[in-house]
């Protein structure tokens, strides 16, 4: 009793100490919250998943356009593009002038109509429309090519249904024996048969696909997956900038001789390790508790069903990540080198177990080598048991694989640390 | 001289700090790797990388035929036929991620202009990014089929306008607008009538290909490391100041000025060193690995330049950050919390143009937008000296103006 008294004692001071770190609180609660933010927000807006009215709020590409076809076709493309509300649409006379901009990055792209754009496809050959992007932002490239592919899609309609139409009129005959006010009536009836198939195509698309779950239910689109797996990763990250945090308070302690007074007291050892261990568990559940309820309010991010797989889940990676900090200190020389190798540990692991998100889904589930390494990496277990919960809905039974390992690497790093570590 | 003792002093003492190299070096060059998928590519299989679909097809038609192969030949996925009963056991047992369902109906409906539906299964547990590489080729296919059907359909309208004529009858008869939506469908596989072709700027004698994601996360990288050094600059000014040291060499004959500079090159010095290894990397290691490099040669006088400029600007932002901050919690907490949101506002790690339309000119206000720009303008967009004045010009006012705001607020005492 008098143990567990002493350890809740030792806990309350490593608190107290923690709480008057303004530097730590900094960079344990509010860098991972602004590199969060600013990723997903930016994913927010690019992601194609994202409703088409919020999408009007959020991107906005500045483009130039080049028509230098003087036809129906290029007058229609032209006019799609300015009416697109993700550009920002400058036009320009020439191809150079557009050209110059974009080399020099003042527009993210440049979309030139050739000068027979229109001719071309009245006389049914093919015709490019060129998106010259900007190679320094590729991000941008993708997402102007892929708005473009979408208007052409419905200006190669027109061509192809016109040309139909022509051609059969032509193969019978009926258009040499037409006057030309019927030759006209012709047309404006082609026009008028183009213009109710793109609205059809628009409201009904001939084939539908749609990704539904074993239930049938509909599956919704990635977004939301990927700030689950964002978030996840900079829990993680963050959680274990703990070790730096925990092993330099230890050895530090240890070279001011406090730990030595504690030990004259009637101390175990054990309580000081485990209380010291406790603080910083319970630092790292406030960090995902503050990191998860931001990332909830103004990001949407999804929290799953199951509060009790993110508590056991939480307890789990904070008591590994607080381990390892004993493991380093019990390692390390001084507190000097705890720190760098803390600091070391906290970029490489976070680097290798996936936390520094750049995919869409866990790193673990990976092939080849990143998958491989991962596998040895309590990141990577981590990352994969909250982005169940979270992104999959999965329930505290379904992650106990993930809190088992992590807790078994979390007991080897804790016995190590105790095995190695001089108190005196 | 005096001033080069005290450089000399402080690069002995970097070289003995380990955490300050790792930072300085080789954390750079672990997000180098990382951000250019580098990482990935370490390894990977050089064989059929394609994701595998299991398809049931109920239709077993032409439709169902043309749709499959075209998944084939987009690329990226290749379908395998199962059974229907054997299919939806093994998705029950996760043994297969998904399944495409192609409806009994689908060529009929399709020659018929009837609205189809595929239907894509998948287990819970699949990985949402592979089911969505595979919706996306599959709705690829599936628009660029439709279009047989759009014209079919389209012609039948016509005929319709055309009734009560009986030579127009004639002409639209079924059997001909079939064969010609056909005739022109096929013609598109060969020769789509409208492509888009994506190119980038030309360079005299260069390919107009997009280069790799490597070379576009390099510059960002680079830059966000050499401004977060400002905060190495600020701690070593405190930590001088902290024990005293600084108050004791004010006593020896040496002036204010010298005695900041002796402060100032030894980071001065390693940032430019840090510059080279990781623009060193980028060129040769990433080859080493299968990715990508990045061309340095294409203005090295530029890249020279910039970087000098870049490497000033940050150790002045140093000097700000140390003149400002009061104690050295201010200077870890506030000062790499301000160095990383500067860093992600000067777009480094993401392009910041993606939120222009919330930040604005906002990005402009931090000198690392410049430096990126002007990396960026050298390495990439493959420009010349003169195209970077403009960058050059606001990274030297921005380091003035940090040299000055720190000289006028630094308390030597």
């Amino acid at each position: 009793m008098k143990a567990i008294y002493y350890m809740l004692s030792v806990t309350w001071k490593e608190i107290q100490v923690i709480f008057r770190d303004r530097t730590w609180l900094m960079i344990l609660f509010l860098l991972p919250l602004l590199i969060g933010g600013f990723m997903g927000a930016m994913n927010l807006v690019t992601n194609p998943a994202t409703g088409e009215d919020e999408k009007q709020e959020g991107i906005l590409l500045r483009v130039g356009l080049v028509n230098l076809d003087t036809g129906v076709f290029g007058t229609e493309v032209s006019k799609a593009i300015q009416d697109i509300a993700q550009f920002e649409v400058s036009a320009y006379t020439t191809t150079d002038q557009a050209e110059a901009r974009v080399a020099q990055g003042d527009i993210t792209s440049a979309i030139i109509i050739p000068a027979d754009f229109s001719e071309k496809i009245n006389s049914y050959e093919s015709t490019a429309i060129e998106v010259m992007v900007d190679p320094a932002e590729p991000e941008s490239a993708s997402i102007v090519t892929g708005i473009i592919n979408q208007v052409v899609g419905e200006v190669t309609i027109w061509g192809e249904v016109q040309y139909g139409v022509r051609s059969i009129f032509k193969q019978s005959g009926l258009l040499a024996q037409a006057s030309p006010q019927e030759q006209r009536a012709i047309e404006a009836q082609n026009l008028g048969v183009i213009m109710t198939r793109i609205n059809e195509m628009r409201r009904n698309p001939a084939i539908l696909v749609v990704s539904e779950d074993l239930l049938g239910a509909k599956i919704q689109g990635g977004i939301e997956l990927f700030i689950a797996l964002l978030f996840a990763g900079q829990a993680v990250m963050f959680i274990f900038f703990i070790v730096a945090m925990c092993s330099t308070s230890l050895l530090s302690e240890r070279e001011a001789g406090t730990i030595r007074r504690l030990l004259s007291a009637p101390v175990p050892r054990g309580a000081i390790i485990a209380g010291k261990t406790l603080a910083f568990m319970l630092l790292g559940c406030l960090q995902v508790v503050i990191l998860f309820g931001a990332a909830n309010l103004l990001l949407g991010a999804p929290l799953g069903h199951s509060p009790l797989g993110l508590a056991a889940l939480t307890l789990a990676v904070t008591f590994t990540a607080a381990a390892m900090g004993m493991m380093v200190a019990a390692l390390a020389k001084s507190a000097s080198q705890a720190g760098s190798i803390s600091l070391i540990l906290a970029f490489v692991l976070a680097a290798l177990g996936g936390a520094m998100v750049t995919a869409k889904e866990p790193v673990i589930r990976a092939g080849g080598f990143t998958g491989g390494i991962a596998k040895i990496i309590p990141h990577a277990y981590a990352i994969e048991g909250y982005y169940r919960v979270m992104a999959e809905n999965e329930s505290l039974s379904q992650i106990l694989p993930e809190i088992g390992i992590l807790l078994a690497f979390g007991i080897v790093f804790f016995l190590i640390a105790v095995w190695r570590f001089r108190y005196e | 001289m005096k001033a080069l003792s005290i450089t000399l002093k402080d690069l002995q003492l970097l070289v003995k700090d380990r955490g300050s190299l790792f930072q300085y070096f080789l954390l750079p060059l672990l997000f180098v790797l990382i951000f250019s998928g580098g990482l990935s590519s370490i390894g990977s299989s050089k064989g059929d990388t394609r994701l595998a679909l299991a398809v049931v097809d109920l239709d077993g038609g032409s439709g169902a035929q043309t749709l499959l192969a075209g998944i084939d030949a987009a690329g990226g996925v290749r379908t395998e036929l199962y059974d229907q009963t054997k299919a939806e056991s093994l998705l029950d047992k996760n043994e297969l991620g998904r399944v495409l369902f192609i409806p009994a109906d689908f060529s009929a409906g399709l020659s018929q202009g009837q609205p189809v539906t595929l239907r894509l299964v998948t287990h819970p547990d699949a990985s949402a990014q592979e089911t969505e590489t595979v919706l996306l080729v599959v709705e690829g296919v599936a628009n660029d089929m439709t279009l047989e059907s759009q014209i079919l359909a389209s012609l039948r309208q016509m005929g319709d306008m055309q009734a009560g004529d009986p030579n127009a009858e004639q002409a639209f008869s079924t059997e001909r607008l079939v064969e010609q939506a056909r005739n022109q469908f096929a013609h598109s596989r060969t020769q789509p009538l409208i492509v888009v072709k994506q190119t980038v700027p030309a360079r005299q004698g260069e390919s107009k290909e997009m280069p790799p994601l490597g070379q576009a996360v390099l510059s960002g990288i680079t830059v966000l490391f050499v401004f977060l050094s400002a905060q190495t600059v600020a701690r070593s000014i405190y930590e001088e100041k902290k024990v005293g040291s600084f108050r004791r060499l004010m006593a020896a004959p040496m002036s204010k000025a010298a005695l900041l500079t002796g402060k100032i090159l030894p980071n001065f010095i390693t940032a430019l060193v840090q510059i080279l290894v990781i623009f060193a990397f980028g060129s040769l290691g990433l080859r080493l690995i299968g990715a990508t490099p990045v061309p340095l040669e294409n203005a090295p006088l530029g890249v020279a330049l910039v970087s000098i400029l870049t490497a000033l600007c940050a150790c002045a932002l140093g000097i700000i950050i140390a003149a400002i901050a009061r104690t050295e919690s201010q200077i870890g907490g506030m000062g790499m919390l301000v160095l990383w949101g500067m860093g992600l506002l000067g777009g480094c790690i993401a392009p910041a143009f993606l939120l222009d339309r919330y930040l604005g000119p906002l990005p402009k206000i931090v000198p690392q937008y410049w430096a990126n720009r002007a990396f960026d303008d050298l390495l990439i967009r493959g420009l010349g000296l003169q195209d970077v004045a403009l960058e050059l010009a606001a990274l030297l006012g921005f380091t003035i103006f940090f040299f000055v705001i720190g000289l006028w607020r630094f308390d030597f005492e």
